[in-house]
């Protein structure tokens, strides 16, 4: 289980209207140092319960005295990142879990291709200061709404003006998939990170054009979305659970103090893969295959489908 | 040949290939041999397709393929597939070339030729003392380097392209300098 770190904000810094940036320092052991591309699950006691969201760190690998974070206030949320917004005023304490990377640049790519919408561009922050600094060669896509979602577009333009393209309202520019993908050469790999829609527009053009899955990298941390409550047997511990509406399946098994090895939380990794008997599963997961899927479910994300009790092998 | 392993390789068939990316390139070995004309024929039926054939079985001929496969690939974009049919010492060639290049392994079609090739070889890799050394025996083959007797295993790298070849008699361990 990934363990706690204790920190302390330093700084915070308001981006956009919508959009606020955390900068996280050590309160005892020094911080854990970490690659571009990392993430962290920052704990959010909101409403009586512990909210776990990850944030990806945005700031240059090179810095190992702090952590730096971009929250987007998302509306009709589970309220995390209201907490963050709100109730977070420098000197306060947060718990996190040590960096974590599963959006890593690919070592044998000759020609790095960022893909950003909106709030997504923070794993490229680190990206690109470590890129510039080892001198490998990348450009960056940023989809982005102006005043709402364009963070960092000025320091962007200022640092890496021939590197950054953006496409706004503000540039009357679309960013036009096809066009961008069919001229790479075939030392390039490309990243997303972003909406849904956007992963999948990129991901179904590669495939289009005969790519290997391998050329494309994405990141989506999809916070587990509300559904309706289910009940979940357990049948190596002979116990019933109560799933509420919003509580992720992995929440109500930590709540009743069943321990589910995780790392990302948003259906990517597949850490907490676990084994079921019974029932029908809504799959919200990325990771598991359609054969894994009629045996094995992603507690962080998946629940049951209307009307269904689960019977997992816990 | 041992009995294969995780990881001897699997090759692909004239067969199994889709034909369903927009471009490729055939990287051929012999003219003559029955699975080159299948696939040339094939081609035709693609559009896109570039071929090339190596014109003898020389070394610099080898290496002549290699420089004009380097130089097409310069000028290609992602998603280009390369199908590769020959002995398996020229694909494994062929393939470094490629990964060299960018191309990624689903993006490559080894095709290994054994059957329709009269000595087919393949490279082996002496584990005693690092040398590769290409072979169209079986089981058993000498090394050039350090002589030791070497069974060749299944036991396949994709990086050197090459089998192992470990000391088939423990008794003989500097294979013909052993007295």
């Amino acid at each position: 289980m990934n363990p706690t770190v204790p920190v302390h904000v330093t700084r915070i810094h308001q981006v956009t209207p919508m959009i606020r940036e955390f900068t996280l320092a050590a309160l005892d052991a020094p911080l854990q140092p970490f690659s571009s591309g990392s993430h962290v699950i920052v704990q959010l006691p909101v409403e009586g319960r512990i909210i776990r969201n990850a944030y990806s760190l945005l700031n240059a690998p090179y810095e190992q005295h702090q952590y730096q974070i971009a929250v987007r206030l998302q509306e009709n949320s589970r309220g995390g990142s209201q907490y963050l917004h709100e109730n977070i005023q420098v000197g306060d304490t947060l718990n996190i879990s040590a960096p974590l990377n599963l959006f890593s640049l690919n070592s044998q790519a000759q020609h790095h291709v960022f893909i950003a919408g909106g709030i997504g561009i923070t794993p490229f922050l680190s990206h690109m200061k470590y890129l510039l600094h080892a001198g490998h060669s990348f450009e960056l896509h940023y989809a982005c709404r102006d005043g709402i979602s364009n963070a960092y577009e000025d320091m962007l333009m200022q640092l890496f003006h021939d590197q950054v393209h953006i496409y706004s309202e503000k540039t009357q520019r679309r960013l036009d998939i096809d066009a961008l993908l069919s001229q790479q050469s075939l030392g390039s790999h490309v990243y997303i990170c972003g909406p849904e829609r956007l992963i999948h527009a990129v991901v179904d053009c590669a495939q289009m054009l005969g790519w290997s899955k391998k050329r494309v990298h994405w990141e989506a941390f999809s916070s587990p979305a509300p559904g309706v409550a289910f009940d979940a047997v357990l049948s190596k511990s002979q116990r019933r659970i109560h799933v509420p509406g919003d509580f992720s399946l992995l929440e109500a098994l930590e709540q009743e103090g069943i321990e589910v090895p995780n790392l990302c939380r948003g259906g990517v990794c597949g850490q907490c893969a676990t084994s079921y008997s019974q029932g029908e599963v809504e799959h919200l997961d990325h990771y598991l295959t359609v054969q894994e899927r009629s045996a094995q479910l992603m507690p962080c994300v998946s629940r049951a489908k209307q009307g269904h009790c689960l019977h997992l092998d816990l | 040949m041992m009995e294969a392993m995780h990881s001897t390789p699997r090759y692909q068939t004239v067969e199994t290939l889709q034909w369903n990316a927009p471009k490729y390139v055939l990287v051929l070995q012999h003219a003559a041999s029955a699975m080159t004309r299948q696939l040339t024929e094939m081609s035709k039926q693609h559009p896109q397709t570039v071929q090339l054939m190596l014109d003898s079985q020389q070394d610099p001929a080898l290496a002549g393929l290699l420089h004009e496969l380097e130089t097409v690939l310069q000028q290609e974009k992602a998603g280009v597939r390369t199908v590769v049919c020959g002995d398996e010492s020229f694909v494994w060639t062929v393939q470094q070339c490629l990964v060299g290049t960018g191309c990624l392994d689903e993006e490559i079609s080894l095709i290994a030729d054994s059957s329709s090739l009269q000595n087919p070889r393949k490279k082996v890799y002496c584990v005693h003392c690092g040398h590769t050394q290409h072979t169209v025996k079986d089981e058993l083959c000498s090394c050039e380097q350090c002589q030791v007797e070497l069974l060749i295993r299944s036991h396949f790298s994709e990086r050197l392209g090459a089998y192992m070849g470990v000391c088939a008699n423990a008794h003989q361990p500097m294979g013909a300098l052993s007295v």
